[in-house]
């Protein structure tokens, strides 16, 4: 019972303290965004107006500056912009005039399938490949996988997607374009996107399995007459998963940013096809929006692997116990 | 010398860095045509006696673009690498080194610039730079540059313990001489190949950035920005396609395997 009631204590002391984590590292983030939207050339009243008109009135650009709230200092600037920011309001699109939280919502949901749909399949396919690679170590399976893993590492990502979508949509015409989009329209992308991640992760767990299988505890296990499925599953398996989930947290950094490109390809209606476009006609306060959002996504991800790490690994929850 | 070139990974990554680097140095004197070319009576071509690798959509021809793109493509690399390796190995080595309340202030910046995903943060700058060869190296310096300084801050960390290191700092060495007398010469190796696996990735990033139209700007080639046009003529020329991205590929491939043996040399050193 008391151990329970500790436990749980723990559990929402962990929890508190990600929470803070993450606050105080967007904290950050936001000023790094605002700052780099600071000092970068162009003034967006300017291009806002020369959006609508060739050229712009010096008045008229006092009066749009005092509208947008541009011609106040920086740091002004900076606490109304977070103000709003913690509830999700960035403002209006310079270009449709919509709310960026309306924007950004809406495109969302596609890029979260993507990216999460590609996380999973890359989890399991890197799990196989480690398992297969450690257990043949050195055997014919084990070198194939090796030298295929180096070698899809160096395939540029948007390369590899428009091979694919040539040879599968357009030659053999098995995922075609022109078709209602669904899960089977989501193959592609992910294989695009989870490849080289897949096979990194999957060296990665290769190697960790190897240095577990020479602990004298798995020699024990196989000593006493534990069945190989059994040792493999219980002591090594989840043993080595334990660093793979804070690398696997990283990983998603890569994902989201990849799935620019990908969306690119395969035309896939999410949020990076969306913050290109405003990157190219400049307008601010989405490709802000984009940016922090991001970042939240990612920070929120690695610290819940933290968390998870923590949570399955006794040494590490104990140890956070003892010293808080 | 000989250590370093028995090693086969070693030796095959070199061998495909210099061919690429040749390849580089040397285009505007075996580009077969101009790549700026333009001719629109031989548009989308396939390889023939003329044109080995047959024309784009404006007739140019490919074999010279693809040539001159790997000179664009591995000079922009070449250039943000180095920003990221310099910067970011004296950040590194600064916050290690002066510990305290330095390093907090640094590794905190650190942190937050790990909270971008990078290929966004480096897109992100560029534009905001504004689509240019030298918006993408700002892009990919300034979103590179985070993990690479604090890879180095552990290794100068490690660095510090050793005992001929306290013992220099025993006998008065202080600062930038003890950064460049004893900790740099230790930690060289390391950085070496890190630095052989940054460079992999800031191709992949560069090019990624070209593809996505960032980079550098037409007519100039680029390998990333030839495959986003190659995309548009996928129907019609799929064989525009394999060019810059085999090209791409080698070039990748060579920096990995060269970082793949460097690293077996001095661990086997070890």
């Amino acid at each position: 019972m008391a151990d329970n009631r500790e436990t749980m204590a723990g559990g929402i002391r962990i929890v508190a303290r990600s929470v803070v984590t993450v606050a105080a590292v967007m904290l950050g983030v936001s000023i790094i965004t605002f700052a780099m939207l600071y000092l970068a050339p162009g003034d967006p009243a300017d291009i806002l107006l020369k959006s609508y008109e060739e050229s712009a009135a010096p008045e008229a650009l006092a009066d749009l500056k005092r509208d947008l709230g541009i011609d106040r200092p920086a740091y002004a600037r900076y606490f109304t912009w977070l103000k709003r920011a913690v509830v999700f309001d960035f403002g209006r699109s310079f270009k449709t005039g919509e709310p960026v939280k309306d924007i950004i919502f809406e495109r969302f949901p596609a890029t979260l399938a993507l990216t999460v749909l590609t996380f999973g399949c890359m989890v399991f396919a890197s799990l196989g490949m480690g398992i297969a690679g450690a257990l043949c170590r050195d055997r014919l399976p084990d070198i194939l996988l090796r030298v295929f893993s180096i070698l899809i590492v160096c395939v540029p990502v948007f390369w590899l997607g428009l091979v694919l979508l040539y040879v599968f949509s357009l030659k053999l015409d098995i995922f075609p374009l022109l078709e209602k989009r669904g899960v089977a329209h989501l193959i592609l992308p992910v294989v695009t996107l989870g490849a080289a991640a897949s096979s990194i992760y999957g060296r990665t767990f290769r190697a960790v399995m190897i240095d577990i299988l020479q602990q004298d505890y798995i020699k024990l296990a196989r000593v006493k007459g534990a069945p190989a499925r059994y040792v493999v599953g219980r002591h090594i398996v989840k043993n080595a998963m334990i660093p793979m989930i804070t690398l696997w947290g990283m990983s998603f950094g890569g994902l989201l940013g990849g799935s620019v490109i990908v969306e690119k390809i395969f035309s896939w209606p999410g949020l990076g096809s969306l913050a290109l476009e405003a990157i190219f006609c400049r307008d601010y306060p989405v490709i802000l929006g984009y940016v922090v959002f991001m970042a939240l996504v990612f920070v929120t991800v690695n610290t819940a692997a933290d968390g998870v790490c923590r949570a399955l690994d006794p040494r590490i929850r104990y140890g956070a116990l003892n010293r808080g | 010398m000989r250590t370093f070139f028995k090693n086969r990974l070693f030796a095959a990554g070199a061998l495909i860095i210099c061919l690429q680097v040749a390849v580089a140095a040397l285009a505007p004197w075996i580009m077969p045509h101009d790549p700026f070319d333009i001719n629109l009576e031989k548009r989308l071509t396939a390889p023939a006696r003329e044109y080995p690798l047959g024309t784009d959509a404006l007739g140019r021809c490919v074999l010279s673009r693809v040539m001159y793109a790997t000179r664009v493509s591995l000079g922009l690399s070449a250039i943000a690498s180095a920003v990221i390796v310099a910067v970011g190995s004296a950040i590194g080595m600064l916050s290690g080194l002066c510990g305290g309340r330095t390093d907090r202030a640094i590794m905190q910046l650190v942190n937050v610039m790990l909270a971008f995903p990078s290929l966004i943060l480096a897109l992100v700058i560029s534009g905001l730079i504004g689509p240019s060869l030298r918006g993408a190296v700002a892009g990919v310096a300034i979103a590179g540059w985070a993990p690479y300084a604090r890879l180095v801050r552990g290794m100068t960390l490690a660095a510090r313990e050793k005992e001929y290191v306290t013992a220099a700092s025993f006998l008065g060495t202080r600062g930038i001489r003890l950064a460049a007398r004893h900790i740099f010469p230790q930690i060289l190796p390391s950085l070496a190949v890190l630095s052989s696996y940054e460079v992999k990735s800031v191709i992949l990033a560069i090019s990624g950035l070209g593809f996505l139209g960032l980079g550098a700007q037409p007519p100039t080639p680029e390998l990333g920005g030839m495959l986003n046009e190659a995309r548009l003529v996928m129907l019609s020329a799929p064989h525009l396609m394999a060019a810059p991205g085999v090209m791409l590929f080698i070039t990748v491939l060579g920096f990995s395997l060269f970082g793949e043996g460097f690293r077996d040399i001095f661990q086997i050193k070890k």
